[in-house]
């Protein structure tokens, strides 16, 4: 399994120089999670962009129904929600980015995300081997 | 230095049950990587008596043993035998008994909701009567010469795959489309900063 956030999901929708290396995560593992928060949060982004003349109607209709077969989407219940807000409040994260950390933690899976101050507060609090940064003109991921 | 198969202690120490089987294929998603060869091959891999491989402790530090390895089923069965962390077989005759098995804690989470691409890991074993299914389907099972739950598993994984590739074609597609491609500081967008 590997838990994703709202970043790696908006990657796979809309062009960004991170969106190959997004595609190759979706592409070699069968298994992504994500906290319906970061599906929410994926979609609201998207929802922006759409306001903002970058996607089409039809487009952003569609996404909830390409997203969602691709991922267990995994509602918290309260000792997660109390474990991400620990995790919100001490590494200054917004929420919806502590929860996927704290699915992450909960699952004994990888986090992966777009998100650098996400990143780091994975390799504080999971350890090295369990994050997937995605950075990079190249698209690639970084462990 | 951490141990890989580290998942599979936290997930036995979050189970509640004291017996649980595993297919090796959702033992792979515990981990989040591929049982190397030996695993599908040897028996001897999953033996507790090999205390210092990572594998035998990832287990027995949780205070579980591999009981029924059943390689051409293609799964294992892992038993509480403490409520402590085990020692090293070859440690466990200088210490002194385990204390008797505390209350277990509960699931750090309970989750609802599953995507439909880990659909191939849940096909149970013993849930398929195969003399209870339609008779296109069951010639479909037979023709793989494989055991059901295992043949229906591998249908279902190469049917997910399939639909996996659709899906990420069409997410492609909507890229392509999107105004001012490339150009998008997604953090920004999702008010992350």
């Amino acid at each position: 399994m590997l838990v994703v956030d709202g970043t790696i999901l908006l990657a796979l929708a809309v062009d960004t120089p991170h969106s190959a290396a997004a595609e190759a995560l979706a592409e070699e593992n069968a298994a992504l999670a994500a906290p319906q928060a970061a599906l929410a949060e994926a979609l609201e982004g998207a929802r922006t962009l759409m306001q903002e003349g970058h996607l089409a109607q039809a487009d952003f209709e569609q996404l909830p129904g390409l997203w969602t077969p691709l991922l267990s989407v995994l509602a918290a219940d309260a000792p997660l929600a109390r474990r991400a807000a620990h995790f919100a409040a001490a590494y200054e994260l917004t929420m919806t980015a502590a929860l996927a950390l704290a699915l992450a933690e909960a699952k004994g899976a990888p986090l992966a995300t777009l998100d650098e101050r996400l990143a780091h507060a994975a390799l504080d609090a999971l350890g090295t081997d369990r994050v997937r940064q995605v950075r990079g003109e190249a698209g690639e991921a970084e462990s | 230095m951490s141990n890989k198969y580290a998942p599979l202690t936290r997930f036995l120490r979050q189970q509640e049950a004291s017996r649980i089987t595993l297919s090796f294929q959702e033992l792979e998603e515990v981990l989040g990587f591929s049982l190397p060869a030996s695993a599908w091959k040897y028996p001897a891999w999953w033996a507790n008596s090999s205390g210092g491989q990572s594998q035998v402790k990832s287990w027995r530090e949780a205070g579980w043993e591999t009981r029924d390895v059943d390689l051409r089923g293609r799964r294992v069965t892992f038993v509480r035998v403490s409520g402590e962390p085990v020692a090293p077989v070859e440690e466990k005759a200088s210490r002194p008994a385990p204390a008797p098995a505390a209350p277990k804690p509960r699931p750090a989470a309970e989750w609802a909701g599953r995507g439909t691409a880990n659909a191939a890991a849940l096909v149970p074993a013993a849930a398929i009567d195969v003399a209870r299914l339609p008779p296109g389907v069951r010639r479909l099972l037979e023709a793989t010469g494989r055991p059901a739950a295992e043949a229906a598993a591998a249908i279902l994984s190469e049917a997910l795959a399939v639909e996996r590739q659709r899906l990420l074609r069409a997410l492609a597609d909507v890229r392509t489309r999107t105004n001012r491609p490339g150009a998008f500081d997604l953090l920004a967008v999702m008010k992350r900063k």
